[in-house]
């Protein structure tokens, strides 16, 4: 079975061919094959505008997969959670597609996606497995059942923990994005040095929460602007995976979990691999992180994801919309 | 333009201070349509929003910052709420480039812009909130609109 | 008009979704053979293919009748315009034929030609924003040329634009006037205005004209960009 995706919910246009839910016949992504479109040099504002990239990745992606229309047998396309008018233009493209070609159209939720691309790696988790989704959009804990099906154990309140090493690295006037800039930054300090504060939370739950830590390190910026930078970007990043740590420990007091995967972006964090390397090592549990191609946003998880969704027979009509948020 | 300055002294207050301005607009349909909400990070920005919402009935757990995917709405019975941040955008193209002005402008629509000084948009019916860092508790917020706007809110927030 | 222009005996569809209003509609041999308009408001992503299916389905077509597409590629709303070109980027994909991009404007002259009798032809949709689009058209032999850069321009100016051609006539259509005139700007008497609450044409005009206004180009589809800080590449 062939399954395309394509995948615009943010910043990045995607197009994939994924053959049985697990072959990736292509995966493009605007910002990586752009370079070449404009001659090395990517406008400013070209990134965000899908409605000139969507028809160049998709023909690019077709190519390379070399493939038509005619053997595909479902189109799944990002339509929640994510920018609007972004995901409305892959939607329609995808909704175009669909009706041209009479092909099933399946819409599929991003943050599910993410946690797909495990299963488009050479070595994927089992179900059940406790899945984190870690990225500038997302802070998750998940149980996840099946190729469709998630439990959420814990959320963030307020800023996903990318979006955290992003606002520190800016504000200490360092670029974007600023998690590899925090990374490379911490490996001079000390870690230590700085003791930030973690969530509490009244009630039991084991959700995330950034802000507060984020507000922290800038209080302590403002206050002494003299502290060695790499300290504080080493003390932050600890506390900010510590949050992680702590939470994975709490799940593990009551529930046995043999099977973590990492993905999203922040799954790339040097520091983040190593703690929870370490930490599953100690606790007889068996690591899973896909490449960072698959771990940022892309359209193959979305492809893949599609084709488990088409097999269980879920199919959208092409009156499907667009949503922000989550679930709608 | 006239503005006021009112101080709170934790997150709880801005929070409430959210409400409150949700509950006013509640109470004077049409009065305000875009709330410019400026301020560093970390100064309550999405706290006054939470706060906001939570007069809809949205958790507060439900009100993540939207600064990744930019826009989030927010629907309720009569209309939508756009929570919008700004902070990832610079130019005024890369503001146009994600249609926002189709959501500013819709009708019954209310948007909470954080970040909203980089919009270069004047509309009759806007409110800024300015919101400053004293200390770590601490916040001076400054609330700015046309007269007309003015008189109705300092009349309901001062009581 | 259109003379020159060969006869089509192709089965053409207009789409428009630059407004609230979903413009749909088939033209064969230059004749409007069915048309379709919704109010949609901002729903267009729900309604445009069963919108065009129905079309299709109610008049004996298959999806494999269809020789081309007349798309709307503005001035209007940022939304509504990359839905509308989003699907047709997409259906054109799977069936390879060709897509002509044109502007509301050159729709709006040619479907009111025998009654645009001045030399000046303002084509005024609103802008959002307290602004306007304007088009500004000029007569030519028998046919309207556009004399300069469709811009965006607030009331008052939109006005005084007009002011300075009014003498040679002007001749207005587009919902951008009643816009004017709830803003109780006062425009100038000798003004002829079109009315009607279309903007001036509807989507069997657009397949209608598509191969005159497009000049029979099939082109790259992308919408129009108006604003000086729009998004341009």
């Amino acid at each position: 079975m062939i399954v395309i995706g394509i995948e615009t919910s943010c910043d990045d246009t995607s197009f994939a061919v994924v053959e049985d839910g697990y072959k990736i016949r292509a995966n493009i992504i605007s910002s990586q094959t752009i370079h070449s479109k404009y001659g090395g040099v990517v406008p400013e504002l070209a990134s965000r505008e899908h409605i000139k990239n969507i028809s160049y990745v998709f023909e690019k992606g077709m190519k390379a997969a070399k493939i038509t229309l005619k053997d595909v047998d479902g189109i799944a396309v990002t339509n929640r959670p994510g920018l609007i008018v972004s995901l409305l233009v892959g939607l329609n493209f995808a909704k175009g597609l669909a009706y041209a070609g009479r092909i099933p159209l399946i819409g599929v939720n991003h943050t599910l996606g993410h946690i797909y691309s495990n299963h488009l790696s050479k070595s994927e988790p089992e179900f059940p497995y406790i899945g984190f989704i870690l990225s500038g959009g997302h802070t998750i804990l998940c149980k996840v059942h099946n190729y469709t099906t998630i439990e959420v154990i814990g959320t963030t309140r307020d800023d996903a923990i990318g979006e955290a090493f992003d606002k520190i690295s800016k504000f200490m006037g360092f670029g974007y994005p600023g998690g590899p800039i925090i990374d490379k930054l911490s490996k001079s300090g000390n870690p230590n040095s700085i003791k930030f504060p973690r969530p509490r939370f009244k009630d039991k739950s084991l959700d995330f929460s950034y802000s507060g830590l984020k507000t922290a390190v800038l209080n302590y910026y403002r206050k002494n602007p003299d502290t060695s930078k790499a300290d504080i970007a080493a003390s932050f990043q600890k506390t900010a995976i510590d949050i992680l740590i702590i939470n994975l420990k709490r799940y593990l007091e009551k529930e046995n979990v043999s099977r973590l995967s990492i993905t999203g972006g922040v799954s790339a964090n040097s520091y983040l691999r190593k703690t929870m390397t370490e930490f599953s090592k100690n606790n007889n549990i068996k690591l899973f992180i896909p490449s960072h191609e698959l771990c940022t946003d892309n359209a193959a998880m979305i492809a893949g994801l599609g084709t488990r969704l088409l097999e269980e027979g879920k199919k959208d009509t092409l009156k499907l919309d667009a949503y922000s948020r989550g679930i709608k | 333009m006239k503005k006021f300055k009112l101080r709170t002294s934790s997150e709880d207050e801005t929070f409430q201070l959210g409400f409150r301005f949700a509950e006013l607009v509640n109470s004077s349909p049409g009065l305000v349509k875009n709330f410019i909400l400026t301020g560093d990070l970390g100064c309550g920005k999405t706290i006054f929003v939470k706060g906001f919402l939570s007069s809809f009935e949205f958790l507060k757990s439900e009100v993540t910052s939207p600064t990744f995917i930019i826009l989030k709405r927010f629907e309720t019975a009569d209309r939508n709420i756009y929570h919008i941040d700004l902070y990832r955008l610079n130019s005024p193209g890369e503001i146009e480039g994600i249609g926002i002005y189709d959501f500013l402008e819709e009708d019954n629509a209310i948007s909470l812009i954080e970040w909203g000084e980089k919009l270069n948009y004047n509309s009759d019916n806007s409110v800024k909130v300015v919101f400053n860092w004293i200390d770590e508790e601490l916040r001076d917020i400054t609330v700015e609109a046309e007269n007309d706007i003015f008189k109705i809110i300092e009349k309901r927030l001062s009581t | 008009m259109g003379l020159e222009v060969q006869a089509s005996n192709k089965v053409i569809i207009g789409i428009d979704t630059s407004t609230e209003f979903l413009k749909l509609g088939i033209a064969k041999e230059n004749l409007i053979i069915s048309e379709l308009l919704l109010k949609v408001k901002d729903s267009h992503t729900r309604y445009l293919l069963s919108g065009l299916n129905f079309l299709l389905v109610n008049n004996n077509l298959v999806r494999e009748d269809v020789d081309g597409f007349g798309i709307v590629i503005g001035p209007g709303s940022f939304t509504g315009l990359r839905i509308g070109l989003a699907t047709i980027m997409g259906i054109i994909s799977a069936w390879k034929v060709p897509a002509y991009p044109v502007m509301s404007g050159d729709i709006a002259w040619r479907a009111n030609l025998g009654l645009i009798e001045t030399k000046h032809f303002f084509y005024i949709l609103d802008g959002k924003r307290k602004e306007l689009f304007v088009m500004h058209y000029v007569k030519e032999k028998n046919s309207f040329k556009l004399k300069e850069d469709i811009v965006a321009l607030n009331y008052q100016a939109t006005i005084d634009i007009i002011k300075s051609y009014y003498k040679e006539g002007v001749t207005l259509i587009g919902n951008g006037i009643n816009i004017l005139r709830e803003s109780k700007i006062k425009l100038p008497k000798k003004i002829k205005i079109i009315e009607g609450n279309v903007n001036g044409f509807t989507g069997g005009d657009i397949a209608k004209f598509t191969f005159d206004a497009s000049a029979g180009q099939a082109g790259k589809i992308e919408p129009l960009y108006v604003r000086d800080a729009d998004i341009r590449t």
